[in-house]
């Protein structure tokens, strides 16, 4: 694989769709622009874009020449890895420079990192274990479904279920727990 | 069933695939070594189903494959049947922002091969022998839906594979490019391809099975398909009522299959007579 690396990186990074994590970072910086105007950071909106970063992460997952591909050596769950190797990184930078915005407004925000890469991790082990047309949608849907549950929950009572705001309280917990999932569903 | 072939490539025993209560492939029996193996049958009989199995995308329910000499069913040999094996799915998917050069390139990497100098030859090559060399460097998605199933095509191709599995080939291709592809696949080893072009069949294939829910109807030469046809293919000014099939022809006559009455003027069957006297038959 080390070998191959240069040769697979180059194409794989063209053949991820950026759009979704593009469009996400238009909207953190939209949420920075409006803070830094208003002077005052929303730490409601905070669980809506880890959410919402997690899902772009996942959504890069989605491949067009799927079928085309499926039966070269190198494994759909090989091809999923080399993404996420691309996709990971590159959504984990754009959560640092929005927490580093909001630590310039509110130094309380602290550095959050735990809900935003165990939604990720969620993410994508749902898209690895779901039947192949839903995978990605699944993936995507999870974190979103997810952040949107648990402040929906937050709002309407103070015994939210403790499942519901895992990703918040637990994160490595249910990092590994996903990451698990994904080392079993490695072949599927 | 008859074959001009010599050592196997492909041999399926009795293989089932359900999705639900449904049996897509039923209890198919296959066997076949160099040459192009045509599958006919008409949408819904399990073709696709059957090429994603040989293919070793899916798994079957039941029954055995053995491919290459190798079982799918064990992972390492189905990634050494994948390195041998080309396949072109019925609705391949593309990388729109992929110049066909770059998607062939790529899929080449993804075949393990890791010579740059190698895989610039060999896509270049495949691609000249689709007759894309002059559009190699343009975006796909500024290319034709022929022009793109030909790139699909070369994808399948690269490494001189020595199964092909290809799910209608010619689909999108006009009538100069599927002569091109005819030429194309007579070059290569074992071609197992499915196709609605009953002409197609004739001209290519030195076998053919017939397939309708699920389960092989038909397996021999496309001669002998032709054969079951014969004797029972008659035209007239008229459309007769007892005929199980009948159609007008471009010069105005009736043609008709079934049993021919006293006195009808007999012709000689073609692949396409054959066909669809079996086709009647299966619906009766």
């Amino acid at each position: 694989m080390t070998r191959t690396a240069p040769a697979w990186l180059s194409p794989t990074a063209r053949a991820v769709p950026w759009q979704p994590l593009a469009g996400v970072a238009v909207c953190l910086l939209g949420v920075v622009a409006l803070a830094t105007i208003r002077g005052a950071w929303p730490v409601g909106v905070l669980d809506v874009a880890a959410g919402g970063t997690a899902a772009a992460v996942v959504a890069g997952l989605r491949d067009p020449a799927a079928d085309l591909l499926s039966a070269v050596p190198t494994s759909a769950a090989r091809r999923r890895v080399r993404r996420l190797v691309l996709l990971v990184p590159a959504g984990l930078a754009m959560w640092l420079a929005y927490l580093a915005a909001g630590n310039l407004l509110s130094p309380a925000l602290g550095w959050p990192l735990g809900p935003a890469v165990a939604l990720i991790a969620t993410g994508c082990a749902v898209a690895t274990w779901m039947p192949d047309r839903l995978a990605v949608e699944g993936g995507v849907a999870v974190p979103l479904l997810w952040t949107a549950l648990a402040r929906t929950a937050n709002g309407l009572d103070d015994s939210v279920p403790a499942v519901l705001s895992a990703y918040r309280d637990h994160p490595w917990v249910v990092t590994t727990a996903a990451i698990a999932a994904l080392l079993i569903g490695r072949n599927r | 069933m008859t074959s001009t072939t010599t050592a196997t490539t492909l041999q399926i025993d009795e293989v089932t695939k359900r999705y639900g209560t449904t049996r897509a492939v039923d209890g198919v029996s296959l066997t076949a070594g160099r040459g192009i193996i045509g599958l006919l049958g008409p949408n819904g009989a399990g073709k696709t189903t059957l090429l994603r199995m040989v293919a070793t995308v899916l798994a079957p329910d039941a029954g055995r494959l053995r491919l290459l000499d190798l079982d799918p069913s064990d992972p390492l040999s189905r990634t050494e049947i994948r390195r041998r094996l080309g396949f072109l799915p019925q609705s391949p998917g593309l990388y729109p922002g992929f110049t066909a050069y770059d998607l062939v390139d790529y899929v080449a990497v993804l075949k393990e091969h890791t010579d740059r100098e190698w895989r610039r030859e060999e896509t270049r090559r495949v691609l000249e022998s689709v007759g894309l060399t002059d559009v190699m460097h343009q975006k796909i998605r500024r290319l034709s839906g022929g022009m793109k199933q030909r790139v699909a095509l070369a994808a399948a191709m690269v490494g001189s594979p020595d199964l092909l599995v290809l799910d209608e080939p010619a689909n999108g291709l006009d009538p100069d490019q599927r002569l091109q592809l005819r030429s194309l696949l007579t070059q290569s080893s074992t071609v197992l391809m499915s196709t609605h072009n009953i002409s197609e069949v004739g001209a290519l294939c030195q076998s053919v099975y017939v397939m309708f829910s699920g389960r092989v109807r038909f397996a021999g030469t496309p001669g002998e398909l032709t054969a079951l046809a014969a004797g029972r293919v008659w035209e007239d000014d008229t459309q007769d009522p007892c005929a199980i099939r009948s159609w007008v022809t471009p010069t105005g006559a009736f043609r008709h299959l079934g049993e021919p009455p006293a006195g009808a003027q007999m012709v000689d069957p073609t692949l396409d007579d054959g066909y669809l006297l079996l086709a009647r038959q299966e619906h009766r």
